[in-house]
């Protein structure tokens, strides 16, 4: 049997239409001669009555002073796609094709315990090879799996975190040895740039998993980086459609399958607040130790950091916007003793004015030693911009053209962040538009596919 | 009620067989290991490096920054990890082109320093961003280990901290220690 598996996110599954459309790709499979599996996301958007976080609030509203225990929420979240499979697996069976749901433990994912960000452990696909056997199409719920553990009768129902959906189908391809595994959203593929900012964007026709994984990492989320790197680890064949067009869709490919210098695209992120806070005012024996504690602090309090810059007379981070009222409070008032006989003793300031916790943390230290100030610098409306490339960025000069392009199309650069895929600038979320524009433009990469 | 006392039927077959989702399927034989564990996955070194410190610059930062980098751009000397300061910035080239490297800066007139033998330490953890905390942790562990991180950069899988070779020996260490399933 050849299967094929094909997985619908939110918005292919979100109205009647888009659902006809969806099963269509799937009758079509059917008629080609292989195994159609089927993985569906919960329907529509955040927001909207059925998508995750909409259920997600059901428990976040009942006491909004105390976080809900995880294993109830995963139970909540996980309804999202049980009720998408069984309405996907009806439609299926209106139009004539034998269809039944599955819920991730049935189909056979089995996961690590941690609840609300689980890890595929394995894949048991006999369920779903019987169910193939026996003329029914599977439509299989994505972004859940079971913990088996002995405790409770029947398997723990965990939820995969994001990107659980793209990484429930890559699973599954690589567990039935898929012909390919198909992500179906609502463009045609990879484009080499966001197409609300770059109209004329092409599709790329190919890309690399590295590649798609970078572009992921750095704002595009067109398919999760854990799908690929199943789908990597395994050499299935993975593909991004448009469930809304008949478009061939972008091809995922190992890099031996394409060699050769390239750029692939330009890519930006969401809303980021950078913060910088000037070392100057320390000791230089200390800076170390500041460094250090303000980055355990980072991790004790699970904040994800971009364009770290350490330096002799300074650190500085990128957080995303929606966290940073969080991390302005934790850093705010934050004590920094140094350790031996130091009499000196470290206060942050987190944003651009002193808050009244700070200045009363500062009346009660002033008796026990000198207290310093470290004033983060905060610029809250940035964002990252980012030129994807494969073989290319190693080459003299690239670094030096993207700066001075921006510096030229007077776009401030506030820090930079490489890496052998990427190169990233920090600018002002103003500038996004025409940043994307003319990077997209100098590397030509409108005429790419 | 007939159905619930044969299990799920479908087709007229039973079909209970391989569904249950429940402890008492055995593990199948074709059960395949899939994600990488989280966290560090790996962590390695890379060695042949220098890096190059610029400072004192006033004025329009920026436009200076230019004047010292379009030279270097010039002489086909290929950099990276470039950060900026609020009074110049820092990049690392190949060791090799290091001489090269002081001589353009020199002629620059810039305030510069460049230090040889610098190695990369590479730690690699799948999916960084969706483990909330884990650069910083990475980050806050290396900074213990003693090592004094010069430049820092990072793509989907891994991190890269420019420092000395000693002190990328001793992070390396250090961060194997502990994140035991780490491979060396």
């Amino acid at each position: 049997m050849k299967y094929k598996v094909l997985k619908f996110g939110g918005t292919s599954v979100r109205t009647p239409e888009a659902r006809h459309l969806a099963a269509l790709k799937v009758l079509s499979v059917r008629e080609q001669g292989f195994a159609p599996v089927v993985v569906v996301s919960a329907i529509g958007r955040k927001g909207e009555p059925y998508a995750t976080d909409t259920l997600k609030a059901f428990l976040d509203d009942v006491d909004l002073a105390v976080e809900p225990d995880p294993r109830e929420m995963d139970l909540v979240m996980a309804c999202g796609e049980i009720l998408s499979a069984s309405v996907f697996a009806t439609l299926l069976r209106s139009l004539g094709c034998p269809a039944m749901s599955l819920r991730g433990g049935q189909a056979g994912v089995r996961t690590d315990g941690v609840y609300g960000n689980a890890r595929i452990l394995g894949v048991n696909p006999l369920g779903l090879v019987e169910a193939v056997e026996r003329g029914f199409v599977p439509v299989v719920c994505g972004f859940q799996g079971v913990w088996i553990q002995g405790g409770l009768p029947g398997a723990e129902l965990t939820t995969l975190g994001r990107g659980g959906s793209d990484t429930t189908a890559a699973a599954l391809g690589a567990a039935l040895r898929a012909e390919s595994v198909d992500i179906y959203t609502d463009v045609d593929g990879v484009k080499t740039a966001d197409p609300d900012i770059v109209k004329e964007a092409p599709t790329l026709r190919r890309v690399t998993y590295d590649e798609v994984a970078e572009i992921a990492h750095l704002g595009a989320k067109v398919l999760h980086p854990r799908a690929a790197e199943i789908a990597m680890k395994f050499d299935i064949p993975l593909w991004v459609k448009n469930t809304f067009s008949e478009e061939i869709g972008t091809e995922i490919v190992p890099s031996r399958e394409m060699p050769g210098r390239r750029v692939t695209g330009v890519t930006h992120s969401g809303k980021l607040v950078y913060l910088q806070v000037d070392l100057n005012n320390a000791e230089p024996e200390h800076v170390r130790d500041l460094q250090a504690r303000i980055y355990d602090a980072l991790a004790r309090y699970e904040v994800n950091v971009y364009m770290t810059n350490l330096g002799p007379t300074s650190i500085g981070f990128a957080v995303e916007r929606v966290y940073y009222a969080d991390v302005q409070d934790m850093l705010d008032a934050l004590v920094l003793p140094m350790p031996g006989d130091s009499r000196v003793v470290y206060l942050v300031q987190s944003s651009n004015e002193p808050s009244r916790a700070l200045e009363t943390q500062r009346k009660l230290l002033e008796p026990l030693g000198e207290v310093r100030e470290l004033k983060f610098e905060v610029n809250e409306g940035c964002t990252m911009v980012s030129l994807v490339a494969y073989d290319f960025l190693q080459q003299p000069g690239v670094f030096y053209r993207v700066i001075s392009l921006l510096d030229r199309a007077g776009i401030p650069v506030l820090q930079t962040n490489d890496s052998d895929y990427s190169l990233s600038c920090l600018i002002p979320e103003s500038e996004l538009r025409r940043a994307v524009a003319v990077l997209h433009e100098e590397f030509g990469l409108a005429t790419l596919s | 009620m007939a159905q619930e006392q044969k299990g799920l039927e479908l087709a007229g077959q039973p079909f209970a067989k391989h569904l249950a989702d429940d402890q008492s399927l055995p593990m199948q034989a074709t059960e395949t290991a899939f994600e990488k564990a989280r966290g560090v996955n790996r962590v390695e070194i890379r060695t042949g490096f220098a890096s190059a410190r610029i400072g004192g610059l006033t004025g329009d930062v920026t436009k200076a920054r230019l004047a010292i980098l379009h030279p270097v751009f010039e002489a086909g000397i290929s950099f990276d990890f470039l950060k900026f300061a609020a009074d110049g910035m820092s990049f690392v080239v190949p060791e090799l082109l290091r001489e090269e490297l002081e001589r353009v800066l020199h002629f620059s007139g810039a305030e510069f320093e460049v230090k040889g033998d610098r190695a990369v330490l590479i730690i690699h953890a799948v999916n960084m961003r969706d483990e909330a905390g884990l650069v910083s942790k990475i980050v806050s562990q290396v900074i213990d280990s003693g090592a004094n991180i010069e430049h820092l950069g990072e793509m989907h899988d891994r991190l890269l901290m420019l420092m000395g070779k000693s002190g990328a020996e001793k992070a390396k260490a250090m961060i194997l220690a502990s994140n035991p399933e780490a491979e060396a």
